[in-house]
């Protein structure tokens, strides 16, 4: 069961001729199984958010723990373990590995913590197979429509099987109907997998969805 | 390391596809970069090698020996040839005299020569001598006491050939006033070719029965010692010390022939410094395009590391590539300098045959009336070079080591090119992608 727990948070950036303050004073805490949603207008730090939490981005001062993990306290090679097995991102852009296949770029996070090929290639054919493209598995990314490869990018984020998937407006990039399906198959395997979901988003319908709203803005959170 | 599969698995996956979409522009030029510098470095050494051994070969085993031990004998001494026989590791003791003298054939003038008078059979004391000399014709035993063999260059210069007269210089008179020279004749029994050209030019041999009479009286006797290994030179020079005693002086072949040997040294270490400098070259060249690579691949390494890779893991998928640059090229670079430098001759004959035959299609053009010359071209004409042939030696430790050197610059490069990826942060690339 995977909870975060965020306590007087701050993140600027130093643009050289000024501090522009991201994130203020920001609390949060987000108990195992709960589906928050994030919205704010751009530029409010919803982003940001999501990089501290998986550690991808420095904050400034304050403290994030997630699964009893001070994230900012652990060395390079922690965090990276960290990110593979505790965290599953997805982007708004779907950012598969042009290299490799469908079912290579899903099985990938689960070879890098050194499961063994075949066992990570069979489960990612069950992940691929849950979201219908069993047919695509073997296309490269250059072969699959926008929303097979953002559907690929969904379950990728699942194979090492993380408590927390941090979801940075999945369905920005995507039509209405392709946004429709991969916010089904996100929800399903999130309430299937029994997963915390943080997901950022424009889309203010998708916020009914949640078990909670949040809102950012001028880098403050509030609760909705 | 558990994880490293993964590593292997996507460094070969970028190679492959670098290959399928036809970008191996970089890296091909890379593994050609490191392929003509290892082939160049290789077929050098051999060259050098065969030229150099060919040199200390000769100058070992028929000039300086592993050890000389001067004696105050005017004869040999059956005494201390027994000592030094007996002593471990000495494979072959050569008791000789040197005397510098003239020489003179039936029309020639006086020539300046170096007489060594040796034992009669020279095969049976000092086998690797006989070998070197290189017999080109007569018989290696001095079996008549005014038998003399002599270096085809001194032959030529002298105009004599096999079972020719000819006089050496000798003193005779009592004292140094009323000393007089006296012709002594020998008979050309034997002629060789050792292949350095001094010896050749100003070398003979004859019986130490007669050294007396062509001796100023000065001359003691010389032991020429071979051993089984002549790195054990100064060891063995100790123990022949001790057992000898004070009255003996021991030199050995590296002390005897320093400077020269020296400067071998020095020749070959300067020439492997520039041609090694293209490894360097090549090194900046990988550096490059890896760096460049790595750009390319930014978005792919910071996905990579989104999803939980070290940026250490990372490192090593590109040094894998590194590496697997400088193996290729290493390779295909010593498969091409070992076959040059096996066949340089034969390379250097076609070269030849082919100039000959361009000489003589011009000739047909621009000259016909002149019919064709029957001189080919040689690139190493007998008329101006004292070797036609080039020899040849491959010392396979030194292959090796050029190997080892040409891979460790290309994954020294790719480690160097790595380094960026230390700056790479991946959410800043990806939200600037």
């Amino acid at each position: 069961m995977s909870n975060i727990v965020i306590e007087n948070l701050y993140k600027s950036y130093n643009t050289g001729t000024e501090n522009l303050v991201i994130l203020k004073n920001l609390n949060l805490t987000v108990e195992p199984n709960t589906r928050v949603i994030l919205t704010g207008s751009s530029g409010s730090g919803k982003s940001t958010l999501l990089n501290l939490i998986s550690g991808m981005d420095n904050l400034s001062s304050g403290k994030i723990m997630v699964d009893n993990y001070n994230v900012h306290k652990m060395d390079e090679s922690a965090l990276s373990s960290f990110r593979a097995s505790s965290i599953g991102l997805i982007f708004q852009f779907h950012y598969l590995l042009k290299d490799f296949t469908a079912i290579e770029n899903v099985m990938m996070p689960a070879y890098m913590t050194g499961m063994p090929k075949i066992e990570a290639l069979a489960k990612a054919r069950e992940l691929i197979v849950e979201v219908g493209l069993e047919t695509r598995m073997n296309h490269l990314p250059s072969q699959l429509s926008g929303g097979e490869k953002q559907r690929v990018a969904v379950v990728r984020s699942m194979i090492n099987n993380p408590g927390i998937i941090l979801a940075d407006e999945p369905t920005g990039n995507l039509d209405e109907a392709n946004s429709r399906k991969i916010e089904e198959i996100l929800f399903e395997l999130v309430k299937n997998h029994g997963k915390t979901l943080l997901l950022v988003t424009h889309d203010n319908s998708l916020a009914t969805r949640g078990d909670r709203h949040l809102k950012l803005e001028n880098g403050i959170l509030a609760e909705l | 390391m558990k994880n490293i599969r993964w590593i292997f698995f996507t460094s070969f996956r970028y190679l492959r596809n670098r290959k399928a979409t036809k970008r191996i522009g970089p890296a091909a030029l890379s593994i050609a970069g490191i392929s003509i510098g290892v082939m160049a470095l290789v077929s050098v050494l051999g060259i050098m090698n065969g030229l150099q051994l060919g040199f200390i070969e000769d100058i070992i085993n028929i000039n300086s020996f592993h050890i000389r031990v001067y004696s105050n004998q005017i004869e040999p001494d059956p005494d201390t040839l027994n000592i030094l026989k007996n002593i471990d590791g000495i494979k072959s003791v050569l008791p000789f005299i040197d005397i510098q003298t003239l020489i003179k054939g039936a029309y020639s003038d006086y020539e300046a020569v170096n007489i060594r008078a040796i034992p009669e059979n020279l095969g049976d004391y000092d086998p690797a001598m006989a070998n070197q000399l290189n017999l080109k014709s007569g018989d290696i035993e001095l079996t008549s006491s005014n038998s003399i063999i002599i270096g085809t260059q001194l032959a030529a210069c002298l105009g004599s050939n096999l079972n020719d007269n000819i006089s050496l210089v000798s003193m005779g008179g009592s004292g140094f006033k009323n000393l007089k020279p006296f012709d002594k004749e020998f008979k050309v029994t034997g002629l060789f070719q050792s292949g350095y050209y001094n010896f050749d030019r100003s070398m003979g041999f004859t019986n130490i029965n007669m050294s007396r009479s062509l001796a100023s009286g000065k001359e003691n006797v010389i032991y020429g010692v071979k051993l089984e290994n002549q790195y054990r030179d100064r060891d063995i020079a100790l123990l022949i010390k001790e057992q000898l005693g004070k009255e003996y002086e021991v030199v050995s072949w590296r002390d005897f022939n320093s400077s020269f040997f020296g400067a071998l040294r020095t020749e070959k270490n300067a020439m492997m410094l520039v041609i090694g400098l293209i490894f360097v070259v090549v090194g900046v060249n990988i550096k490059h395009s890896l760096e460049r690579s790595l750009v390319e691949k930014k978005e792919e390494i910071a996905i990579l590391m989104s999803l939980g890779a070290n940026p250490g893991s990372v490192k090593i998928i590109f040094i894998i590539e590194g590496f697997l640059i400088g193996f290729s090229g290493a390779v295909s670079g010593l498969v091409l300098g070992l076959l040059i430098t096996e066949n340089i001759n034969s390379i250097f004959s076609g070269i030849s045959s082919l100039i000959t035959y361009i000489e003589s299609i011009f000739r047909l053009i621009f000259l016909p009336l002149k019919g064709n010359s029957t001189d080919a071209f040689s690139l190493f004409s007998a008329d101006n070079f004292y070797i036609t042939e080039l020899p040849v030696r491959i010392i396979y430790s030194e292959v090796l080591l050029v190997f080892l050197f040409a891979v460790l610059t290309s994954t020294l490069a790719a480690y160097s090119a790595s380094e960026i990826i230390s700056r790479y942060k991946p959410s800043e690339v990806l939200r600037n992608e």
